[in-house]
C-alpha cells in the first residue's frame, strides 16, 4: 500500500517537472511565477497575474494551455464588456417547422483554461460575472444552470501601471484567486534569452504533456497528503495574524490594515503547500511548505485601510512580517 | 537505537531519547560555562580566609555550596521538558529532518485522531528510516569541555587546600601580645573606666599566666574581644596618641620648654574622642559665632549698612560715589533726549515729574515729590484718569499729542477674549482632528471612496 503512495508522489513529481519543463521553453526567467500557476491548477485554484505589459502574461497563460491540453479561451476585458458576453445568452432560433426557440449560446468561460486579459479594465459587474464561474465552476443564465468542465481554470491578468479608466476588483473576486503572483521584470541573462528565441530562427513550439484527467489525477493525489496539526496551526495563526485585532497581528498589521485574510488564505495555503511538498517529493507538510506559498496567498487577501493606502504600504511587506513575527511552534 | 521497535514507536522512542540527550548536553555546556567561575570564586573566598585569618571551615562551606548549587542548577536544566511538539521540532531542527521528524512524531502520537491512512503510514515509515540514518550518538555528543573542567577541579583543589592548610590560631600568642600591648599602653589603660579596667587586668593576668586551657581558655578569650570590642576602635587609638603626647610633655617638662602648639593640641584631643556627628555640629556653631559676631562688627563701622545683604548704605562713601555717578548718568540721559523731542518723557528717569520710581510699593511718581503717593485712591484717579483720556483720544493731562495716534490703533484693537465652556465629556472628535489630506492623497482617497459604493 505504501508503495502506491510512493509511486503516486514520484508521478506527480514527474508530470510536475514535465509541465514547468516545457512551459520554460517558452517563458524564461519565471520559474517562480511558473511554479506558482501550476500548483494553483493543481489545487483547483485561479490565479491574478499582475505586471506591467510584454513581461509575458498572456504567453505564460498561452503556452500553459497549450501544454496541458486543454481548451483555451481569451477575453480581452473593456469598459463594455457585459455580463453576457463572457458567460453567454440565449438567442432566439427557428426551428424546421417555423417555429422559434431559445437557444443557449455559451460564452468564452466554457473552457479548460480561461484568459481574462485586463480584467481591471471591465466594470464591476462584468468583473461579477466570473464569480459564480470561479466559485462553483458553473454558470447561471436565466433559470438554468451549466457546470463547466473540469479543469476549470481562470487566469486574470492585470497591469499595475495604468490606473486611469480601470475597475480595481471586488474585494469577494480578489478572494477567490488562489494565488496573486507579480510577474517581475526578467533579468539581464533572461533578456538574453528571450531575444535569443524570439528573434532567430529558434523552435519554441511546447508539446502536449499533461491532459485533463491527468490533472484532475494530480488534484486528488494533492489532497491526499496528511498536514500535521501543529503545521496547520501555523497556517491559522498567519491567516489570524493578518486581522488587525488578532493577538497574533504584527505592528504593520495593526496600524494599516482594515481586514484580514478570509479563510479562504488558509486553505489555499494548506493545499499548495501540500503541492509543494510533493514537489520536494514528501509525503508530509511541514512549516517551510507553508511559508513558501504563503506570500502569493496572503497578499491580495489583506486589505488595506485608508492609511495603508494613502502612504501606499506594499501587502508583501505586511505578509513579510507576518512571516517573520507569527511563531512556528 | 531499538531496531526491533514499531515505525511508530521508534519515532516516539528516538524522540525521547534524543530530546534528553538533547538536554543533558545543553545542560552541561552551562554548566560547563559557569562552574569555574564558581571554583574561582570559591578559591577566592578560601583565599580570604585565609589572609583574614578566619576559621577554615567558611572556606569549606564556600566550596560545598558552589558544588550544591551548580549541581542544582544543573538538575534543574536537565529537568526543563517543553511541550511536545516543541521537542519535536528541536530535535528535527538540530537533525536536519526538514519537518519530517516533527509531522511524523505528532502523527505517532495523535494517532487515534488520524484516521488510518496510507499517506500517514508511508510518512511514518519513511521519517523512521531517516531518523535511523541520524548518528545521534555523534549528533548530542557529551560535552567535553575539558579546560574547564580542568579549571573548575584546579580551583576547587586549590580551595580545599587552602582551607585544609590554614594554621589554626595559637591563643599564648595572642595572650603575649596583649600583655606587650598592656605594657606599651599602660597609661592608655589607666584613662578607662575602672570596672572595666579591673575587668581587663584580671584577664590579662589569667591569661598570662596560661594556666588555663580548653574551654576555659577559650570564654576567657571571648570575655577579652568582648571588653575590646567595647572599646571604640578610634577612642583606643586616640587614647594611646593621647599617652604619647603626655610622654613627651612631661620629658619637655623636665627640659623646662612649652610646646609650642599646646593648645590647639589640647582642643582637638578635647574634640577628637567626640562622635563624628557632634564634631560637625561643634563646628558648624562655631562657624555660625564667627559669622555673627562679623556682622556685628561691620554693623558698628557702618550703621545704614542693610543688614541682610551688607549692602553698603547712603551714609558710607561708596554710596554717596554711587548716588553721585547715578545723577551724572541721569543728567547725560536728559540731555540726550533733548535732542529727540518725542523720546524726551520716556528717557526721563528719577526724580522727574513721569520719571517713575524703581522702589517697590511706590508705584508712580516721586513720593516725595507729591506727599500723597502711599494714597491708593489717589493712584487709582490717576489710573482712571489716564484710562479715560486714552480711550476718548483726547488729549489731557496725562496724553500728550505724541502719544494719540498710538492709544487710536490700541483702541481699534478687536482681538478679544471669549469664555468658551468646556465639554463635560471626552469628545474625541474633538479631542484629535481628522488629518489632512495632502494634495498627492485626493487621487487615492477618491478611489477609497469609488471603491466603498
Amino acid at each position: 500500500m505504501t508503495t502506491a503512495v510512493a509511486e503516486s508522489i514520484d508521478l506527480f513529481r514527474e508530470r510536475f517537472v514535465r509541465i514547468t519543463r516545457e512551459i520554460g521553453k517558452r517563458i524564461v526567467g519565471q520559474e517562480e511565477i511558473v511554479g506558482s500557476t501550476v500548483t494553483s491548477l493543481l489545487a483547483g485554484g485561479h490565479v491574478l497575474l499582475e505586471g506591467i505589459p510584454g513581461v509575458g502574461k498572456t504567453s505564460l497563460v498561452h503556452t500553459l494551455a497549450d501544454v496541458l491540453h486543454l481548451n483555451f479561451a481569451r477575453i480581452q476585458f473593456t469598459p463594455d464588456l457585459m455580463p453576457a458576453d463572457i458567460v453567454g445568452t440565449n438567442i432566439v432560433q427557428e426551428n424546421p417547422h417555423g417555429g422559434t426557440f431559445f437557444e443557449f449560446q455559451q460564452g468564452p468561460v466554457f473552457a479548460n483554461v480561461v484568459l481574462a486579459d485586463e480584467i481591471n479594465r471591465a466594470t464591476p459587474k462584468t468583473q461579477s460575472a466570473l464569480l459564480e464561474a470561479m466559485q462553483d465552476v458553473s454558470v447561471t443564465v436565466g433559470r438554468t444552470t451549466y457546470k463547466l468542465e473540469q479543469p476549470f481554470f481562470v487566469l486574470a491578468t492585470q497591469n499595475p501601471l495604468e490606473m486611469e479608466g480601470t475597475y480595481p476588483l471586488p474585494e469577494a473576486q480578489l478572494d477567490r484567486f488562489f494565488f496573486k503572483l507579480k510577474v517581475e521584470y526578467p533579468s539581464e541573462a533572461a533578456l538574453h534569452q528571450i531575444l535569443d528565441r524570439t528573434t532567430q530562427l529558434a523552435d519554441t513550439s511546447v508539446e502536449r504533456v499533461c491532459d485533463g484527467p491527468e490533472i484532475l489525477a494530480m488534484r486528488t493525489t494533492a489532497r491526499a497528503v496528511p498536514i500535521a496539526r501543529p503545521v496547520q496551526a501555523y497556517a491559522v495563526r498567519l491567516t489570524l495574524g493578518s486581522h488587525p485585532d488578532s493577538p497574533y497581528a504584527t505592528p504593520l498589521v495593526k496600524r494599516y490594515v482594515r481586514y484580514g485574510a478570509s479563510p479562504r488564505a488558509a486553505q489555499a495555503m494548506v493545499l499548495a503547500g501540500k503541492i509543494h511538498a510533493l514537489r520536494q517529493g514528501n509525503a508530509f507538510v511541514s512549516v517551510d511548505d507553508v511559508r513558501a506559498v504563503a506570500m502569493p496567498a496572503l497578499r491580495h487577501r489583506v486589505l488595506l485601510n485608508f492609511e495603508g493606502e494613502a502612504e501606499q504600504v506594499n501587502a508583501d511587506a505586511i505578509v513579510g512580517e507576518l512571516l517573520a513575527g507569527v511563531a512556528t511552534e | 537505537m531499538a531496531d526491533h521497535l514499531s515505525d511508530r514507536d521508534f519515532v516516539r522512542d528516538t524522540v525521547t531519547r534524543a530530546d534528553r540527550a538533547r538536554r543533558d548536553r545543553s545542560a552541561l555546556a552551562r554548566v560547563a560555562r559557569v562552574a569555574p567561575w564558581a571554583g574561582a570564586a570559591s578559591l577566592g573566598v578560601a583565599a580570604a580566609v585565609r589572609a583574614g585569618g578566619a576559621p577554615a571551615w567558611i572556606a569549606v562551606t564556600a566550596l560545598t555550596a558552589a558544588a550544591l548549587v551548580v549541581g542544582a542548577w544543573f538538575m534543574a536544566l536537565r529537568r526543563t521538558i517543553a511541550e511536545p511538539d516543541a521537542v519535536a521540532t528541536r530535535v528535527d531542527g538540530d537533525a536536519g529532518l526538514g519537518g519530517e521528524l516533527r509531522s511524523a512524531d505528532w502523527f505517532t502520537r495523535h494517532a487515534d485522531r488520524a484516521r488510518p491512512d496510507a499517506w500517514i503510514e508511508f510518512h511514518v515509515r519513511r521519517a523512521a528510516e531517516r531518523m535511523r540514518g541520524v548518528d545521534w550518538d555523534a549528533l548530542y555528543a557529551p560535552v567535553r569541555a575539558r579546560r574547564a573542567w580542568g579549571l573548575t577541579v584546579a580551583a576547587a583543589a586549590g580551595a580545599l587546600a587552602l582551607a585544609l592548610t590554614t594554621p589554626v590560631p595559637d591563643r599564648s600568642a595572642q595572650a603575649s601580645a596583649l600583655l606587650a600591648a598592656d605594657e606599651l599602653q599602660g597609661d592608655v589603660l589607666g584613662m578607662l573606666p575602672p570596672e572595666l579596667q579591673a575587668q581587663l587586668e584580671e584577664l590579662l593576668r589569667r591569661m598570662g599566666e596560661g594556666g588555663e586551657a580548653g574551654e576555659v581558655a577559650e570564654a576567657t578569650l571571648a570575655e577579652l574581644r568582648e571588653l575590646m570590642e567595647n572599646i571604640d576602635p578610634a577612642f583606643a587609638a586616640k587614647l594611646a596618641e593621647l599617652a604619647k603626647d603626655a610622654l613627651e610633655s612631661a620629658e619637655a617638662a623636665q627640659a623646662g620648654e612649652q610646646p609650642p602648639n599646646a593648645d590647639e593640641d589640647m582642643a582637638k584631643n578635647t574634640s577628637a574622642g567626640l562622635p563624628e556627628d557632634v564634631r560637625w555640629a561643634i563646628d558648624d556653631l562655631a562657624e555660625r559665632l564667627a559669622n555673627a559676631s562679623r556682622d556685628r562688627q561691620t554693623a558698628e563701622n557702618n550703621p545704614s549698612a542693610s543688614e541682610e545683604t551688607g549692602e553698603m548704605g547712603s551714609g558710607s562713601e561708596q554710596a554717596a560715589s554711587a548716588e553721585a555717578s547715578a545723577a551724572d548718568a541721569q543728567m547725560k540721559m536728559t540731555r540726550e533726549a533733548a535732542a529727540d523731542p518725542g523720546a524726551a518723557k520716556m528717557m526721563m528717569g528719577g526724580a522727574g515729574a513721569m520719571g517713575g520710581d524703581s522702589r517697590p510699593g511706590a508705584g508712580g511718581n516721586n513720593p516725595a515729590a507729591n506727599g500723597n503717593a502711599l494714597d491708593p485712591l489717589s493712584i487709582a484717579q490717576a489710573l482712571r484718569q489716564e484710562l479715560v483720556e486714552a480711550s476718548a483720544d483726547t488729549k489731557g493731562t496725562n496724553v500728550e499729542m505724541e502719544d494719540l495716534r498710538r492709544k487710536t490703533e490700541q483702541g481699534e484693537a478687536n482681538v478679544g477674549f471669549t469664555r468658551v465652556q468646556p465639554p463635560s465629556t471626552l469628545d474625541r472628535s474633538r479631542a484629535q482632528a481628522p488629518p489632512i489630506v495632502p494634495d498627492s492623497y485626493r487621487v487615492l482617497l477618491f478611489n477609497y471612496f469609488m471603491r466603498e459604493k
